[in-house]
């Protein structure tokens, strides 16, 4: 980088006020950070998901037992169980859409079950032992759209 | 062809004053070390799952925490980067399995993590021994392995699970 300090004629005789900036010593600091920063960076972003077990769920907690209790049971097949008990109780069972669990349905019944009864906020999730977790994670993600607790039964 | 003649002499004397362009290459550098800068800031969540492990991915909350981390392969599984307990395909032994479905090697190494933790605490007091463990899944696990973990997490006190998953929106 030129930086002249001299006027519009300029000249050789000014040439002792040409001078250029010595640029490497940044590039090096950049280059040793860039590495660091590449080295120790996790290009993936890990969350975590908050989970109980249903014997120890705040709903258990409560001074007061909330009005009814929900249970989902992820069943092999893409079949998912419904199951209200409490003040009301009843099953219901979804069968699944195009290879996968209907979380439409689900979501639709939770909203129902939420408008029916706000003070529940916590859902038993439990599945067959051959379920795979990545089901038992996309089931938990469509619960909590709803009810913010998911504690894992099935124990 | 005269002009084109005079063109080459002139480009020739040129290059004997010829100084690398770096400017270009500093700005370069800058916006990678301000991408880099910004990325690292994010991820809260310091976790590096071992080479196989392929986490369900989910909208999870980045989450500043201190706990125990408990690995699930399909070969077994670790304890703070320990190998605890191993097996194929995700099949725990049956002669390991506690009568409350537990693991007995996983449930024994577990209670002297906790004693070390309830030891700690005693003699600093701002270490607080509470129930949260982070479980690292495979996302091809089966729930009954998930199960057996978490049993043998919640015989030792640890019932407040933190569930590891790649974040869907980054």
């Amino acid at each position: 980088m030129n930086v002249s300090g001299g006027g519009p004629s300029g000249g050789r005789g000014r040439a002792s006020q040409d001078f250029d900036l010595n640029l490497a010593p940044i590039i090096d600091a950049f280059t040793v950070l860039v590495t660091f920063l590449l080295a120790s960076s996790a290009f993936l972003s890990i969350g975590l998901l908050d989970a109980g077990i249903s014997a120890s769920s705040p709903s258990a907690t409560h001074a007061t037992p909330p009005p009814i209790q929900i249970r989902i049971d992820l069943r092999a097949g893409m079949k998912l169980e419904l199951k209200t008990t409490g003040k009301s109780s009843r099953s219901i069972a979804m069968a699944g859409k195009e290879g996968h669990y209907d979380f439409e349905g689900l979501k639709k019944e939770l909203e129902g079950l939420k408008q029916s009864f706000p003070t529940v906020d916590a859902v038993t999730l439990a599945a067959d032992n051959s379920i795979e977790y990545k089901d038992v994670i996309e089931t938990m993600e469509a619960i909590r759209k709803t009810q913010p607790n998911v504690m894992l039964g099935g124990f | 062809m005269m002009k084109k003649k005079g063109m080459f002499k002139k480009r020739a004397r040129a290059s004997d004053e010829m100084s690398l362009q770096i400017t270009s290459m500093a700005d370069i550098f800058m916006i990678l070390l301000v991408f880099l800068l910004k990325s690292a800031s994010t991820n809260a969540v310091q976790i590096n799952p071992s080479a196989g492990v392929r986490l369900p991915a989910s909208t999870g909350e980045a989450q500043f925490l201190e706990a125990p981390r408990v690995e699930i392969s399909k070969s077994g599984v670790m304890v703070e980067q320990d190998s605890i307990l191993k097996f194929d395909n995700f099949q725990i032994d049956k002669a390991d399995m506690t009568p409350e479905g537990g693991s007995k090697t996983l449930v024994a190494h577990l209670e002297k993590l906790r004693k070390r933790q309830l030891l700690i605490a005693k003699s600093n007091t701002d270490v607080k021994v509470d129930a949260k463990i982070i479980i690292v899944g495979d996302q091809s696990m089966p729930y009954g392995t998930l199960k057996a973990v978490l049993t043998s997490a919640a015989l030792q006190g640890y019932t407040d699970y933190k569930l590891a998953v790649v974040n869907k929106n980054q």
